[in-house]
């Protein structure tokens, strides 16, 4: 499901929400999903456990990511990515090019100006 | 030896928060908590952090489930009660809760409003909630509770004034209404900073 403001935002994912979803092409659980956006940040974005905790159960709730069948009882739950969260990916990848493409663009022209 | 406290902070979050983490910095670990008490143990001073986390509004079952993704991050987690529920016989009713987080009827999810989340100092930031959004949400879940606690109180008010029903003293009243009115306005403010930097940031 898709919330209003989802549209308001023009479809833009958040950062949290394409970090999580990147971090998940590989099956992972919290601890590594968490490490996964230190490291490939370079320290710049650490999620908060409860916002880590919000987002997973919120692209869980969407099928963006899903569970991993478990054998047993685990305290650490593993997700990975869906093909309609491949696609949310894929989606916002695309807009983020053309979104480069215009900034840069733009600042280059007015260089010399 | 360890050491017993008795506190009561009436809800407010950032006091009991900043309390344990006193009590960390001069080398006593938060160890158990009851309903009225935290029991601590000696400790390196400073070798621990703690953030006090609300989720009184969450269903028994997702507060687990929440406290074992915090388990799962490394986190030693401990739960503690906020003391402002209404209780009638077994069945306990939290006004702040959303949905089936009102009623608490399992003796598991008495007492469980606020988790208190330990970790193990390393120079490393100690944030629960790290965007905009998230705090927006957060702060408005506290608020929230405040909220319904301060309707709960001016509902018994007004039926002592129109319909003289009761026998809570006005001053009684009238304190409850502005101890509740504080933490409002101080979350409605933290909120309102949050919402205009969400509205160039992310």
């Amino acid at each position: 499901m898709i919330g209003i403001r989802d549209n308001i935002r023009g479809g833009a994912l958040t950062e949290t929400t394409l970090l999580v979803l990147l971090a998940l092409y590989r099956p992972n659980h919290g601890y590594g999903v968490s490490q996964f956006v230190v490291r490939e940040t370079g320290g710049r974005v650490k999620l908060g456990a409860g916002t880590l905790y919000g987002a997973i159960d919120n692209l869980s709730r969407k099928k963006w990511i899903t569970p991993l069948k478990d054998e047993g009882y685990t305290r650490r739950k593993e997700y990975v990515i869906t093909d309609l969260g491949r696609q949310m990916v894929e989606n916002e990848l695309s807009r983020l090019n053309e979104v480069i493409e215009l900034a840069a663009r733009t600042v280059k022209e007015n260089e010399n100006g | 030896m360890g050491r017993r406290e008795f506190r009561y902070f009436m809800g407010f979050l950032d006091a009991q928060e900043k309390w344990i983490n006193e009590m960390a910095a001069n080398g006593w670990r938060l160890v158990k908590t009851s309903s009225l008490f935290y029991e601590f143990e000696p400790c390196e001073p400073g070798s621990y952090e703690y953030r006090v986390e609300f989720v009184g509004a969450l269903s028994y079952g997702k507060v687990r489930d929440y406290e074992d993704f915090l388990s799962g991050l490394g986190y030693k987690v401990l739960m503690k009660n906020l003391n402002l529920n209404m209780s009638f016989g077994k069945v306990r009713w939290r006004p702040f809760g959303t949905g089936s987080g009102q009623i608490v009827t399992s003796p598991g999810g008495y007492n469980k409003e606020i988790l208190i989340i330990e970790k193990k100092t390393d120079g490393e930031s100690f944030e629960v909630h790290s965007n905009y959004d998230d705090l927006i949400a957060y702060y408005q879940s506290i608020r929230g509770m405040y909220i319904t606690l301060l309707s709960i109180v001016v509902a018994f008010w007004a039926l002592r004034f129109l319909a003289s029903i009761g026998s809570i003293p006005y001053t009684v009243l009238a304190i409850a209404i502005v101890l509740l009115l504080i933490p409002i306005v101080l979350y409605s403010r933290r909120i309102s900073t949050y919402k205009r930097l969400r509205m160039t940031n992310e």
